[in-house]
């Protein structure tokens, strides 16, 4: 082998500690080693320049650069192989920067130390060979579970880029949250008017394929490549035929009378139904755990709605259906759900009517709410007090959400001005710990909602009591007066944070991505990196990545649409070689390791007895390679010998 | 036959010994056996643990240790010394740095602790045997009370594993010997009289307590129920410095032993200042109807 | 255990106080007097003599505060341990002589709330031992259990 080691001083980070020169001298003694140099920045282009010139004069096969972490710049140093036409797998870091002059002060002991270093990277470098970079097609089509905003925005966007999209969405209609919101704050813009138009545009493009009232049942595959099932779950009406007239909900003999979701438990519904006159699509739906005749067999002598259907839509033996497909890429977009706030019993919810939560207080608002729109209690009446109650299940360790669920400030605010603006003789209470108004046009649009009159007062609620008059009391201490207080209240508002819905860690497991502590997906790098999975073609969008309002959702949507494209686009996946590689003469099919790979690679060959391993799906963790009883599994730029040979070198000091 | 070893905490054998009586009996009754050791005073945690907190483990660590060698675990009656004796334990189970503090003075008079003797509040040892208490019942008392859960046998709730802000086991157990709890205002609210604040802060505890009378007053309810000694003894000395009430006022084993149709003087029901009388009359005739 | 402010400060989770106020909201005795929780907390993380303050001791030690904070703040403990240390400062403001009587009882009688005639004569009245099995009936256990108090800092604290 014929060895090239450049030191770099890294300007003085690394230079102040270690006696670069010193290195220099040592690592030319060593016997592969033809040229070792030093220079003050090597990732700059006079660094790379003599690097190249380097490999031409003197014919090097192989290189080690001792400087800073390979993480900084070994792509950078593998283009200048590339570029020398050497193959950039020919490559080894010496990290005597974060292993070495950055975590010792000791000028002695850290030249030391990076002498060993260079000298453990220089008995490596003699024993790499070249790789080759395999390329994998990719499927041109992405998949984006979830229906929501954020669902939608990445379907239209990786549409529009003309990519044939798959949406998938478990209720019977697209929209999500957002379909539920009256206004959106803070330009006060009716959601829906917003919502509406793009739904209408996920419907009627050419290139998205809309799967409601579906669920992923299974994923496997990888970047470019992923199989997917879809479960559909059966309409039990003709999606062909219904035209939506809604004789069948009005006919129903369970008209009215069952608990409606959309409301969130405050309006009534029919067995057959949509969610709201808005849906896409717009095409009824029999609720199997209702329906008097999928329920019980028999509904009086027919059933009303199979009476009432001119378009003969009604199909009670419609059955699950699969659909399966392949995908390029994937965009999980499914959403938040509300914090339970029956988990604080000391705000008595579920105990009477006239505590409610932050999205039911929405529908009260929503023109296609329960109350059409207007300001009234059950019982018909205005309520002269409301009383909002801040951070119900965030950061609240008692509970086990130490988050702040980041709209909820905001909401709380919009829908005090609702309140105002329905009933400006209300008064309205905000209790509070801190107003997160963050984004553009927040703080201005507080200040508005103060001056109309709402009272902000800090101090989080600890308590509510219903008193024997069955007048709602709300207990907080006002901690800028430093007293407690007890306000009476017609309704108490609880501003319930956001918690990641519960079909998060299943379908976690099927994609093979993780969770963060606190329940959401987890994004690849928190700063840089907050769309991606650290599983290649999987990206993130909405609520499910964390808490988050409509802009930062629509924008992270675009995002996580970009780079889907940035896949779909390349037509091809190029695999670096981090992988294991089977031995077939050596293997004995004992499948060990593929009990043990955590990213499904390995595949059991039965005509040959001996396994394989898929080097998309590989990721190189090295788990095979450490089980193997034959010895049979190696990994590439982790031979064995490799890494002997830099032990030895450690140790000959 | 079960056993536990019987702390009587200082209230419900000094000064309430009416309390003491109701608890052998009906525990007697339940065939429960108790079995007394030379206890000392929990310590409170009001007084003692406020004065020095290293001293409160040792003296309530010499409290746990005394039935230890016989394998019994310790039933309490007063919610304060549950909250002493409890918190002791566990804190002593969880903590080697003062377990071994704590070992080192015992040792000094030849005691030790191991932490395997575990208190429990008697109203769980009831729990667990509901069937027991509710074929005892003799007599239908169909007293309509106001119950009081007090605050150490519920709180803090991740020593004591209760969960205190919807709590219904005295509920329940009112409920097995026909009586009816009626909910009021602040029923989960402290009585007032721990953390030193009886002894040391007495206008502020009757406050305290006056406020839950009036909450109760404003029910029709034939007593208060309470689980604890100290609780006992803040409801009933009150209403005497208040002079404006007058709801009697039982421990739980009273108004159980009432029901298993013990005498009402056996239960030292006289001896509260609030006068019992109205309350023995009900007990009358509740045992006429149920004969 | 903890002995000075800052350990028993950051013992009780107190710098992770974000001042909401469900703690004195929640407060029996703040709706009768002026105890502020929420306040105590707040003197402890910046550094001020809590232990000076009179209002320590009106908490009644219910828990209801350590109960619902949402940071997991460890009020009620703290308070406990901050009157430790005022009482080994000698700060008893309001402090009667009720609660020392209490533990001069404890150490002469092994009871907090000593037996009287009276309630001894009740006693067997309605069928008890006129003097209940305790630590005080023996000689013996009741000297080995004040050699117990003789060396621990209570004591020391009362005979001041």
């Amino acid at each position: 082998m014929r060895v090239g080691v450049y030191v770099c001083h890294c300007g003085i980070n690394i230079a102040k500690t270690v006696d670069v020169e010193r290195v220099v001298k040592e690592i030319s003694k060593l016997p592969n080693v033809v040229v070792c140099r030093d220079y003050h920045y090597m990732c700059s282009d006079p660094g790379q320049e003599l690097i190249k010139k380097d490999i031409n004069r003197y014919e090097l096969n192989s290189i080690v650069i001792a400087a800073c972490s390979p993480r900084m710049h070994f792509k950078t140093f593998q283009s200048a192989l590339k570029s020398a036409k050497l193959n950039p797998y020919m490559l080894e870091m010496a990290n005597i920067r974060e292993h070495c002059s950055w975590v010792h002060d000791d000028v002695e002991a850290a030249t030391q130390k990076a002498i060993a270093l260079v000298k453990s990277s220089v008995a490596k470098a003699s024993h790499l060979e070249p790789l080759v970079e395999n390329d994998s097609p990719v499927v041109p089509a992405a998949l984006v579970i979830g229906g929501g905003i954020a669902g939608i925005q990445s379907a239209l966007d990786i549409a529009n880029a003309g990519y044939k999209v798959f949406l998938v969405e478990k209720e019977p209609s697209i929209g999500g949250h957002m379909a539920q919101f009256d206004k959106t704050f803070p330009t006060l813009d009716c959601a829906a008017c917003i919502l509406t138009p793009k739904m209408v545009d996920v419907s009627r493009h050419e290139n998205i394929k809309l799967l409601t009232y579906s669920e992923v049942e299974d994923i496997s595959g990888f970047v470019g490549n992923f199989h997917v099932k879809v479960k559909k779950k059966p309409r039990y009406v003709n999606e062909n035929k219904c035209v939506a007239c809604g004789d069948c909900a009005t006919e129903c003999r369970l008209a009215n009378r069952i608990v409606s979701e959309f409301d969130e438990g405050l309006g009534k519904r029919s067995a057959i139904y949509v969610p709201f006159p808005q849906a896409v699509p717009l095409k009824y739906t029999i609720d199997p755990d209702n329906c008097l005749f999928l329920t019980r067999g028999k509904c009086g002598k027919s059933p009303k709605c199979v009476d009432v259907c001119d378009a003969n839509a009604i199909e009670f033996d419609q059955k699950e259906k699969i659909e399966e497909f392949d995908v390029g890429t994937i965009i999980v977009a499914t959403g938040y759900d509300s914090f339970d706030a029956a988990e604080k019993p000391e705000f008595m919810f579920g105990k009477v009517p006239n505590i409610i939560n932050g999205l039911q207080y929405e529908r009260f608002f929503a023109p296609n709410g329960p109350t059409g729109g207007e300001l009234v209690m059950p019982d018909g009446s205005v309520p002269k007090n409301v009383v909002f109650v801040s951070c119900v299940g965030s950061r609240d360790k008692k509970v086990g959400n130490p988050y702040c669920s980041r709209i909820c400030c905001m909401y709380s605010t919009k829908q005090a001005h609702l309140t105002k603006e329905r009933s400006p003789d209300t008064d309205v209470t905000v209790f509070y710990c801190d107003v997160r108004a963050f984004g553009k046009g927040y703080e201005e649009f507080y200040e508005r909602v103060q001056g109309e009159g709402v009272k902000y007062r800090r101090g989080l609620v600890s308590e509510i009591y219903q008193d024997d008059e069955g007048k709602l009391h709300v207990r907080a201490e006002d901690s800028l007066l430093g007293e407690p207080v007890d306000i009476v209240a017609d309704l108490v508002v609880l501003a319930t944070g956001v918690v990641p819905k519960d079909t998060t860690k299943s379908l976690a497991q099927k994609l093979h991505i993780s969770n963060s502590p606190d329940g959401f997906l987890l994004e690849a790098h928190p700063k840089l990196r907050p769309v991606d999975t650290v599983t290649d073609g999987i990206f993130l969008a909405g609520c499910a990545q964390g808490p988050k309002d409509i802009p930062d959702t629509v924008a992270q949507a675009g995002a996580a649409a970009a780079h889907a494209i940035d896949v779909l686009a390349k037509g091809k996946i190029t695999i670096e070689p981090y992988n294991a590689v089977v031995n077939p003469d050596l293997c004995g099919g004992c499948r060990i390791c593929e009990m043990l790979c955590p990213f499904d690679a390995h595949h059991y060959n039965e005509q040959e007895g001996v396994m394989e391993i898929n080097d998309t799906l590989c990721k190189g963790c090295g788990v095979c390679g450490a089980a193997c009883p034959a010895g049979a599994i190696a990994l590439n730029l982790f031979r064995n010998k490799q890494i002997i040979s830099q032990i030895e070198a450690i140790l000959d000091e | 036959m079960r056993e536990y070893a019987y702390f009587p905490g200082c209230i419900g054998k000094n000064v309430y010994p009416g309390i003491e009586k109701a608890t052998r009996l009906v525990f007697d009754t339940l065939d429960v056996g108790l079995r007394d050791y030379a206890y000392s005073c929990c310590p409170p945690p009001g007084v003692v643990a406020c004065y020095d907190k290293e001293s409160w483990y040792t003296i309530g660590a010499r409290n746990l240790a005394l039935s230890e060698q016989d394998g019994l675990d310790i039933m309490t009656i007063c919610a304060g010394c549950y909250g002493t004796l409890h918190n002791v334990w566990h804190e002593l189970n969880h903590n080697k740095e003062l377990m071994d503090k704590v070992n080192e003075n015992l040792d000094t008079i030849g005691m030790s602790y191991s932490g395997k003797s575990r208190p429990i509040h008697f109203v769980d040892i009831l729990d667990s045997m509901r069937d027991k208490v509710k074929s005892s019942k003799e007599i239908d008392l169909g007293f309509k009370v106001a119950v009081h859960y007090g605050c150490h046998y519920l709180k803090p709730s991740d020593v004591t594993g209760e969960s205190p802000e919807e709590p219904t086991l005295l509920d329940e157990l009112v409920g097995l010997i026909g009586c009816e709890s009626v909910p009021f205002k602040d029923r989960l609210t402290c009585c007032g009289a721990g953390g030193g604040v009886m002894s040391g802060e007495p206008d502020l505890s009757l406050k305290i307590i006056k406020t839950k009378l009036d909450n109760i007053r404003k029910k029709d309810v034939d007593a208060i129920v309470n689980i604890c000694s100290f609780c006992h003894m803040q409801f009933d000395q009150s209403q005497k410095k208040l002079k404006t009430f007058d709801i009697p006022v039982l421990h739980l084993n009273q108004l159980l032993g009432l029901a298993f149709g013990h005498k009402q003087k056996h239960l030292g029901l006289h001896m509260n200042l609030v006068s019992n009388r109205d309350l023995v009359k009900k007990v009358k005739m509740a045992r006429k109807v149920s004969a | 255990m903890s002995k000075t402010m800052k350990e028993i400060t950051e013992r009780g989770n107190a710098y992770n106080c974000i001042q909401c106020g469900r703690c004195t909201g929640s407060c029996p005795s703040g709706r009768e007097c002026s105890i502020r929780t929420r306040k105590l907390i707040h003197l402890a993380k910046m550094g001020e003599e809590v232990f000076a303050v009179p209002e320590l001791w009106e908490c009644t030690t219910c828990f209801t505060c350590q109960e619902r904070c949402p940071k997991d703040v460890k009020t009620t403990d703290m308070i406990i341990e901050i009157r430790n240390i005022a009482v080994s400062e000698n700060y008893f403001p309001t402090m009667s002589e009720v609660p020392k009587i209490i533990i001069k009882s404890l150490y002469d009688t092994g009871s907090g709330q000593p037996l009287s005639p009276e309630v001894s004569k009740m006693r067997s009245i309605i069928g008890l031992a006129k003097e209940p099995f305790d630590v005080g009936k023996n000689e013996k256990d009741l000297k080995d259990f004040q050699k117990l108090l003789d060396i621990l800092p209570l004591m020391k604290e009362v005979a001041k």
